[in-house]
């Protein structure tokens, strides 16, 4: 049977069909749930896509973690025990949210980065595109060295383009079942949406498998 | 009753403010002032419902937690806390 994912569209979502693609590509059968539900349906993974929801006002993810379905998504982790995934944006929101531990704050060189970006996942070197300003990992010593200790970060920078502390680009909660990233890796999952991907690698699958693999276990 | 608050939110001393750095080199390169160590924030102006003053204060405290404050980066100023006069029409005016 096909695994379900729903992904959860906010006014101001813009990764949300390219996001669909990736997972169907993978092999899940998908939703999108839109930021008003309560009530989700029987999900295997729920996924916050990337974009700029309610424009990032305040900060980035800060408003949209006060929406029904991020409200109803705390009690459908601990209920349904899926798996949880937030893409740039979405990583953004798990942290404001309090999902996941640290903070992102704004880039070191205050720009708009865009760019593919080479990085370590699972001790294996792949390339991801980044697009965001505020993407800068921050966490405080003690949260630093818990993140160490547990290995809860999946994902580092091998050139560190935003000033994140310790390379941090993904990051998983303590239970291993919620993940966040900065990279896009939907924007690497299909040829005709990755056309500048070094020799063709569509990396951005490697994750969606990987993750289709953590869920299966 | 109505309040007003103004608040102001910053980034934590301890972290990296870039666009205040980007500011405090332009005031430098310009010869107004070599170490200004610029530190920007966000603005905020609300009114706030509430019968007694504890109950607007405590209003204040959840929207600044809730909403306007990360506490793991950010720290915030109450600038001004007071009630909002009500325009009440002198007795015996007519309002058109």
């Amino acid at each position: 049977m096909k695994l379900k994912a729903g992904i959860i569209v906010f006014l101001g979502t813009n990764c949300e069909r390219d996001t669909k693609t990736a997972l169907e590509k993978t092999g899940f059968k998908t939703d999108f749930i839109f930021h008003t539900e309560t009530k989700f349906k029987n999900y295997d993974l729920i996924v916050l896509p990337g974009g700029f929801s309610f424009g990032d006002y305040i900060r980035a993810g800060r408003l949209a973690k006060l929406s029904p379905a991020v409200f109803a998504l705390k009690d459908y982790i601990k209920k349904q025990k899926c798996f949880t995934l937030g893409i740039c944006n979405g990583f953004q929101i798990l942290t404001e949210g309090g999902f996941l531990p640290g903070a992102l704050i704004e880039n070191k060189n205050t720009k708009f980065i865009c760019q593919n970006e080479p990085l370590i996942f699972n001790n294996q070197k792949i390339t991801l595109p980044i697009a965001h300003k505020e993407g800068c990992f921050y966490a405080d010593s003690n949260t630093l060295k818990i993140i160490e200790e547990r290995n809860m970060a999946f994902l580092r920078y091998q050139n560190n383009p935003n000033g994140s502390i310790n390379d941090i680009a993904g990051l998983y909660d303590r239970e291993n079942k919620i993940m966040g990233l900065m990279p896009h890796p939907e924007r690497a999952a299909l040829k005709e949406c990755a056309p500048n991907s070094p020799n063709n690698a569509l990396d951005g699958l490697k994750l969606f498998n990987f993750i289709k693999e953590e869920i299966e276990k | 009753m109505k309040f007003k608050a103004k608040i102001i939110v910053k980034l934590k001393d301890k972290i990296k403010d870039s666009k205040g750095e980007a500011i405090s080199a332009v005031l430098k390169r310009i010869a107004l002032e070599d170490e200004a160590n610029v530190r920007t924030g966000k603005f905020f102006e609300l009114e706030i419902s509430s019968k007694t003053t504890d109950g607007a204060h405590f209003k204040l405290q959840e929207i600044i937690k809730e909403v306007l404050v990360n506490p793991v980066v950010e720290t915030c100023e109450v600038l001004e806390f007071e009630p909002v006069e009500e325009f009440i029409p002198e007795s015996g005016a007519v309002l058109e």
